[in-house]
């Protein structure tokens, strides 16, 4: 684990018994500098037979583009809704090129849940396939603890970028403005680096802090 | 004004008061109880809203104790809906202890403070070290209030 993302849990009690951290470890050796299960290189999780907004069911087996986008995301959370659109646009700018985006739900409340999420992603016009993640199971494989967080794999479907949108993180304010936390967005993060991905290069960075609401795994 | 250790922050007649970056540090320093209890929060958090009651529950349990409860909040200084609205939450619930916000970007204050994201419970010492980050970071280690109240009664234990 990288020195920066330890001194997050240093101070932390330790619940598990050694043997149990000890395997943990081992299956989790590395993680990235703002994740604790993931790193860039580690290859996608595997997930099937998730329920979508349009009334199928999906695997990771479904997705045979070029370039993979998992996005965690959670209607209710304000930076969701901020950012809603620059992810829709997201979508559209790769428009007839090799790349496929999948958001994912992850929270138990009820404004997450799968009505939830038909009426919101109708609401907003989400252009991708959006799943219900109700096991959380590929939540937690992810290491998804922030919603919005964009996951970027390759054709071999190993991660090459995880982190922001862009560089300025929008949020919904209780008055229903649209508020940049760093103005207008100057560094494209996310499509930067699936331009990179498609290019067979590596994206940087390859890893920014995600900003946003925290995840909750039941 | 700065609230004084033991006192209630006000600014004006709002709970909150406004410091920055640099003035936080001496304000966590300036408390020295045998436990320090902070609550990182801010009003677009929902889970932070969602759990804050137990928090102010919590400080009433301890109220016998040299246990100090404060808040820091987050909201966007330029926000003022928000910030008002976090100032009428905490005078409504009761939140009757020093409560902060922070008028910092919020980018900054995440990096600076070294958060991924909020909700989020420091815990210091009576030497005033930080001795619990309790976070939600970790799919498989994300923490409750039982985790709170653990480790205030680990450290009332040392102070025994």
């Amino acid at each position: 684990m990288k020195d920066r993302f330890r001194s997050l849990f240093v101070n932390r009690p330790t619940p598990l018994p050694a043997w149990v951290l000890g395997l943990v470890m081992t299956t989790a050796a590395v993680a990235g500098e703002y994740n604790a299960v993931l790193d860039i290189g580690d290859p996608m999780p595997s997930f099937s037979d998730l329920p979508a907004t349009d009334g199928q069911r999906y695997g990771s087996e479904d997705f045979e583009a070029d370039v993979v986008v998992l996005v965690s995301l959670a209607n209710h959370c304000p930076w969701v809704r901020g950012m809603d659109a620059g992810l829709v646009d997201l979508v559209d700018s790769f428009d007839g090129q090799s790349v496929e985006v999948v958001g994912f739900s992850v929270n138990h409340r009820e404004d997450d849940r799968l009505p939830a999420m038909k009426a919101h992603a109708g609401q907003v016009g989400y252009n991708f396939t959006y799943v219900y993640d109700e096991s959380q199971a590929l939540g937690r494989a992810l290491g998804a603890t922030r919603t919005p967080e964009y996951f970027v794999f390759d054709d071999d479907r190993r991660l090459s970028y995880m982190g922001l949108l862009h560089d300025s993180p929008a949020r919904e304010t209780r008055s229903g403005e649209v508020m940049f936390t760093n103005g207008d967005p100057t560094v494209f993060y996310a499509h930067d680096a699936i331009t990179a991905t498609l290019a067979g290069t590596a994206p940087d960075p390859a890893e920014t802090r995600a900003q946003g609401c925290s995840v909750k795994y039941e | 004004m700065l609230a004084a250790p033991g006192g209630f922050a006000r600014s004006g007649d709002q709970p909150m008061e406004v410091v920055g970056l640099e003035q936080w540090t001496g304000i966590v320093a300036s408390y020295r109880p045998d436990v320090l209890v902070v609550d990182v929060w801010a009003s677009w958090c929902v889970s932070c809203i969602e759990r804050f009651p137990e928090m102010v529950a919590m400080a009433e349990r301890y109220a016998d104790h040299d246990v100090r409860f404060i808040t820091l909040n987050l909201d966007d200084p330029r926000d003022q809906v928000g910030i008002d609205w976090s100032n009428e939450f905490l005078q409504r619930i009761g939140a009757d202890f020093p409560n902060y916000h922070l008028r910092e970007n919020l980018t900054e204050s995440f990096e600076r403070l070294d958060l991924l994201a909020i909700p989020v419970v420091l815990i210091y010492d009576g030497q005033g070290e930080e001795r619990y980050r309790l976070t939600n970071d970790d799919p498989n280690d994300q923490f409750d209030e039982a985790d709170i109240e653990s480790a205030v009664e680990t450290l009332l234990a040392e102070r025994a």
